[in-house]
């Protein structure tokens, strides 16, 4: 077993400038702050020694990126590493799996980092036992599905896009779509929410949003989210937040015109039955229900009663309905 | 229309023994059969596209008779499902079934039909004063499969003979061969799901085209089958009017109206989740363009004015065609019954009892 080889091998010193800065087929580490591993090394020195392949190409880090690079930024010039060689025998698969299993030993592997896992592997492991066996180790569902998307999204997003992943910046609704859309509108919507700070609830709703209205106006994603934040402009009354606020419903104006239509006409209605204001009238969500809610604010029984009697004095309540009938009922 | 083809057959092994299992194989010469056990036939890796062209055998452990998932919150007509098989050959862009069976893509053929029909027909029996409104077309196409499966074989005698209940072959295909080969026609129904012909051309991939469907409709009228016909989804876009009136037309021209049992309407409507899936099979697809509201049933529907109109429009069009259609609406309000149909039946009940009445009027079936 080549993990019974590993720990036979005895750590060895080796120069750090020796050692390739490229992360190499083994690596999985994205969007690491390597501070609290430098700081480590620092009070105590290094623990555990990474594990290096020699090959013609020098020597590759199978397991121990981040260490390498933290003594690497410590200018350290040597470390105690263990070293694989060809002689040894130990596949390429068996050195990934290695780190794989030194990885999940001791952190939890971020989405893009996974999403590395997966699309190495598919190099040397049939489809069936990736998705049989690796992604619920990555604690991802079983299904073809979850292994095309993260593949899609280790192919497919740059690394803004990805340290956004890493970062946890985007919710994992917001990921999914972005993952079915082409990469210039990727980036006009990542834009977007980073120069605006959409949060977490926003982004599903912008992205659904956007795509929806380049589907019906026929318009690319980047050309409507400019035409927005033009429609903005730059007024500096409001902040970044607000900014995202207004976009979203101008999104949803745009994209559900009636609806937002019939929002503002009942809000209109209700501005003009001028009520008093101990009374308010609320509409079903969307008015998919039938009955609207009165709620009335009164101290005691005796209030109640003259306010359900001050109701009948309110000018043009019979006619409040929907608002979308020509005339309110 | 493409005849559907099967590439490849998994044959559950307590299915082998099925006299349905050596049917179909015999429909099937050439196409290799892997026998499987249990969860066997791994569905993990198979696409959508592949799963239609597949077939998997296998007995059905659940309940063959099911009452339709309707929802409480709007008015429900009480139809009762015939569990034969999940998933179509046909792809619809819009079909619910893509987001039901997204792990299970396979053409699950309940083989076992034949062995626990008995028990749904005894139950169904058990309670003469009911009346059994019962259909096959909900998980899958009724007759898509038909030439293969031979349903109308098993189906038609049994479901004859009964006196409370009548048996509804939903398709959108024209593949009617078995039907009208079959001597039965009491208490069957013939039904069509049709549409304007842009969605049909469009978004109703592999499915016949409206004019054919309608021919194969006059064929089964012809030879004595009674009618049904199902308008949904309703989908609205640019000339939806002009497309559906269409429809009608040929439907005016072609069917004799007094033959039709009962014309449902209901307007496109989804679970969240079918959404993405839309959007990344269909991506030509245009049934999302809609001005869509979260119904009080957790769907995603039309905001209610749209759905009124079209329900309205629709009626209008119908009753220009004959005033006694059965009509009736899939899944929606009172209100929204009152202000498109002119009436409402209130309650789900109310709507079983209107359809039942359609039932005893057409077969003077037994009940109530």
């Amino acid at each position: 077993m080549y993990q019974n080889k590993i720990v036979e091998i005895a750590p060895q010193k080796v120069a750090i400038k020796d050692i390739t800065d490229s992360p190499g087929p083994f690596c999985m580490s994205f969007g690491f702050d390597l501070g609290p591993l430098i700081q480590s090394i620092r009070h105590v020195g290094l623990v555990n020694p990474p594990i290096l392949k020699d090959g013609p190409k020098g020597l590759t880090v199978i397991a121990g990126y981040r260490r390498i690079m933290a003594l690497k930024k410590l200018k350290a010039e040597t470390a105690l590493c263990r070293i694989i060689f060809e002689d040894d025998a130990i596949s390429a698969l068996e050195c990934f799996l290695l780190n794989l299993h030194d990885n999940l030993g001791t952190r939890n592997l971020n989405d893009v980092e996974k999403g590395m896992v997966l699309s190495r592997l598919e190099a040397w492991v049939p489809k069936q036992e990736i998705v049989e066996r690796y992604l619920p180790l990555l604690g991802l569902r079983s299904h073809e599905i979850n292994l095309r998307f993260f593949l899609e999204m280790e192919r497919c997003f740059d690394v803004k896009i990805k340290t956004f992943v890493a970062e946890g910046k985007l919710s994992w609704q917001a990921i999914k779509m972005l993952s079915q859309i082409d990469a210039v509108s990727r980036l006009a919507i990542l834009n977007l929410i980073s120069h605006l700070k959409f949060n977490i609830n926003q982004q599903a709703q912008l992205i659904d949003c956007l795509i929806d209205l380049s589907n019906i106006e026929g318009k690319s994603i980047p050309q409507i989210a400019d035409e927005e934040l033009k429609a903005i402009g730059s007024d500096i009354q409001m902040n970044r937040p607000q900014h995202a606020k207004t976009i979203l419903n101008n999104l949803r104006a745009r994209r559900n015109p009636t609806v937002v239509s019939a929002e503002k006409r009942f809000k209109g209605m209700l501005s003009d039955l001028n009520l008093p204001d101990w009374i308010q009238i609320i509409a079903p969500p969307f008015f998919e229900e039938e009955y609207y809610k009165m709620e009335v604010f009164f101290r005691e029984g005796e209030d109640l009663k003259n306010k359900i009697d001050g109701l009948n004095r309110i000018k043009g309540l019979s006619k409040l309905g929907h608002p979308w009938k020509g005339k309110a009922e | 229309m493409n005849a559907f083809t099967i590439k490849k057959v998994f044959q559950d092994k307590e299915a082998s023994t099925s006299s349905l299992t050596r049917r179909i194989l015999a429909q099937l010469p050439g196409v290799p059969v892997q026998s499987v056990e249990g969860e066997g036939a791994d569905e993990k890796l198979a696409s959508v596209e592949t799963g239609k062209k597949t077939l998997y055998l296998q007995n059905y452990k659940g309940d063959f008779l099911k009452p339709c998932p309707g929802t409480r919150e709007y008015i429900c007509c009480g139809y009762q499902i015939l569990n034969i098989a999940a998933n179509c050959p046909l792809d619809c862009s819009y079909c619910i079934l893509q987001s039901y069976f997204v792990h299970q893509p396979y053409l699950r053929v309940f083989v076992n039909l034949e062995e626990r029909l008995p028990g749904v027909l005894d139950f169904i029996e058990s309670q003469p004063a009911r009346i059994f409104r019962v259909g096959t077309g909900e998980f899958t196409d009724s007759l898509a499969l038909d030439p293969m499966t031979r349903w109308s074989d098993i189906l038609l005698p049994r479901f004859s003979r009964l006196k409370n209940a009548v048996l509804e072959l939903k398709t959108k295909t024209t593949r009617i061969s078995r039907v009208l080969a079959s001597k039965y026609r009491d208490r069957i129904i013939v039904s069509w799901s049709l549409n304007g012909p842009q969605i049909s051309a469009r978004e109703e991939k592999g499915s016949a085209s409206i004019r054919k469907r309608i021919e194969a409709a006059k064929q089964c009228q012809s030879e004595g089958f009674t009618l049904g016909f199902h308008f949904d989804p309703l989908v609205p876009y640019p000339g939806w009017r002009d497309d559906y009136t269409r429809t009608v037309e040929l439907l005016h021209r072609e069917i004799d109206p007094r033959g039709v049992i009962w014309i449902s309407m209901g307007s496109f409507r989804f679970m969240p989740s079918l959404k993405p899936i839309i959007r990344r099979r269909h991506p030509k697809s245009t049934v999302l363009n809609g001005e869509f509201i979260l119904g009080i049933d957790g769907k995603i529907r039309y905001f209610k004015p749209i759905r009124t109109e079209l329900y309205y429009f629709m009626r209008q069009l119908l009753e220009t065609w004959h005033p006694d259609l059965g009509l009736y609406l899939c899944m929606e309000s009172d209100e929204v019954w009152r202000s498109s149909m002119g009436w409402s039946p209130k309650t789900s009940s109310g709507l079983r009892e209107y359809l039942d009445q359609r039932v005893m009027k057409f077969f003077n079936a037994a009940g109530q």
